[in-house]
């Protein structure tokens, strides 16, 4: 088809460079682009600064795996499960930079970008040692005077994401289902530089329209990849595999 | 009936919901959630309950979000968007938060980021979400751990995640602690615990009364509420150390069964 994104896994692998910033979709244990990922770790990809909101598995596969120089994340973790075993043991010992955000500060970013703007102010945060550990500077209100803190515009060179469905010229259906941080995906993708989506399904645009998340101006690849968010979640199709994540958790365990 | 420490921690929490109050429960804090379906039941019902980002979900077993968090969102009055839900905090709607946080120190500071191993080094926890932001930004917070000890109550957090100023209450598996404006101040101690004794264990100077009082224990109908309604599973022992391996067990022997909790109409 004329115009048509989709490419192979293998091929959407490559649009990653070695040391490039990486947004990651998905939060916590949902949605999580793990088949792309697997690729990027399949083809050696090393040095990659991972932007992630709420990361769980997809952190602790690219570290586990060697591909990661920095971790940009408010969380990296398993929740009830437990911490991120590899993550943890490279952090510690310096292989890989850790850099912690609270929400508002790594959404504040991410609105920067959104926004066609240098940096975005926030009330967030303020007093907290994470402000030094960014670097962030406050700011004073021009008119009020208040004391804000002014975040970097987060533009990851390339971001991605997994739905349930889009068609061959890249637009994206919105996720069914309305679950916590149902959006944070569309947020990611528009403040990156290139985006890349993986689909459980490749539609005709009619089975999407009315109903789109990301459009296909916005999207550089597509990707058909069913089950590609396993173990994680896709709500609405299938539910976190635990036990499929405690072996490879368990399996990252040093000793 | 006798309480369980999480049980009466969840009921010390729910006391602390006021009329009118918009509550704002995380991820991963299944004795929060409790505490918060307890309130509302009993004691405050016009509370307003934000559940991640889902506002107002009707009464439901705490293992639902965990198994399949889909579920709180289908049945919550709406479901707010990532940035929505931040900047309703931001803006000031959020009046109480009930956090979990690994230390809450003298003045208040909250740290959900590093603390210090057996050899000293500090160790990364997983982090700390919007603790840093909501410590800034939510009304009042009541600060919870099933633990009463110099390492959960230092003198002073070794990382200042989340500033002080905020921190109203903390709840241990002892005692309740109250912020006078100035310093917290031993407000009442649990059952079968030794005023001394809590004192002691304090890492930081705790102002006591020469009596203090005890804290009250949760009444029949909000244990069986918990143990038969809200939380028959027990996930909210997720939270304590001793029990969380078996509570674990539980929740994935429900995943594996494709159970998801009831929602109660």
């Amino acid at each position: 088809m004329a115009g048509s994104k989709v490419i192979a896994l293998e091929s959407a692998a490559e649009l990653v460079a070695d040391g490039s910033s990486l947004g990651v979709g998905g939060v916590l244990l949902r949605r999580k682009p793990m088949a792309f990922l697997t690729a990027l770790a399949d083809a050696g990809r090393r040095g990659l600064r991972v932007h992630s909101f709420l990361a769980s598995l997809d952190v602790e596969t690219l570290v586990a795996r060697g591909c990661v120089a920095e971790v940009h994340a408010g969380y990296v973790g398993f929740e009830q499960l437990g911490f991120a075993p590899a993550f943890g043991a490279a952090a510690a010992d310096g292989r890989v930079r850790a850099v912690e955000y609270s929400e508002l500060l790594f959404t504040a970013g991410l609105r920067a970008s959104l926004a066609g703007l240098p940096f975005f102010p926030t009330r967030g945060a303020i007093g907290s040692d994470l402000v030094a550990e960014l670097g962030l500077q406050e700011l004073a209100c021009p008119y009020s005077g208040e004391r804000v803190l002014a975040v970097p515009a987060l533009r990851p060179d390339v971001c991605a994401i997994h739905a349930e469905a889009a068609d061959a010229r890249g637009n994206v259906q919105a996720h069914s289902t309305r679950d916590f941080l149902h959006d944070a995906d569309a947020m990611l993708a528009r403040a990156s530089a290139h985006v890349v989506v993986t689909a459980e399904r490749i539609v005709d645009t009619d089975e999407l329209r009315g109903r789109a998340l990301l459009y296909s101006y916005e999207v550089d690849a597509v990707v058909e990849a069913p089950r590609g968010a396993w173990p994680t979640a896709m709500p609405g199709l299938y539910g976190a595999d635990l036990d499929e994540v405690r072996v490879r958790l368990a399996a990252a365990v040093p000793g | 009936m006798t309480p369980t420490v999480d049980e009466q921690i969840a009921w010390c929490l729910a006391r602390s919901c006021r009329p009118g109050d918009v509550l704002v429960v995380g991820v991963a804090t299944p004795l929060a959630a409790a505490a918060a379906q307890l309130a509302r039941a009993l004691l405050v019902p016009d509370l307003v309950l934000l559940e991640g980002t889902a506002v107002d979900a009707p009464p439901h077993d705490v293992a639902t979000p965990l198994l399949r968090p889909e579920a709180v969102g289908e049945q919550a009055v709406g479901v707010l968007a990532q940035h929505e839900v931040l900047d309703a905090i931001q803006r000031g709607r959020a009046t109480l938060q009930l956090v979990s946080p690994a230390q809450v120190d003298g003045a208040g500071n909250l740290n959900t980021s590093r603390v210090r191993g057996p050899d000293g080094s500090l160790r990364r926890l997983p982090g700390g979400l919007a603790t840093a932001d909501v410590a800034r930004l939510v009304g009042r917070l009541v600060a919870y751990r099933a633990d009463h000890s110099p390492r959960f109550l230092p003198e002073r957090v070794e990382f200042v995640t989340g500033a002080a100023g905020r921190v109203v209450r903390i709840v241990t598996a002892s005692a309740v602690l109250d912020w006078t404006g100035e310093r917290f101040r031993l407000a009442s101690v649990h059952v079968g615990a030794e005023p001394a004794a809590v004192v002691a264990g304090c890492g930081f100077a705790l102002e006591a009364p020469a009596r203090v009082p005890t804290t009250e224990p949760p009444p029949a109908e909000a244990l069986r509420l918990l143990r038969e309604e809200i939380d028959p599973h027990g996930l909210r022992r997720l939270e304590l150390r001793e029990r969380r391996a078996e509570a674990l067990e539980t929740l994935s022997r429900l995943a594996g069964r494709g159970e998801c909790g009831k929602m109660r109409p």
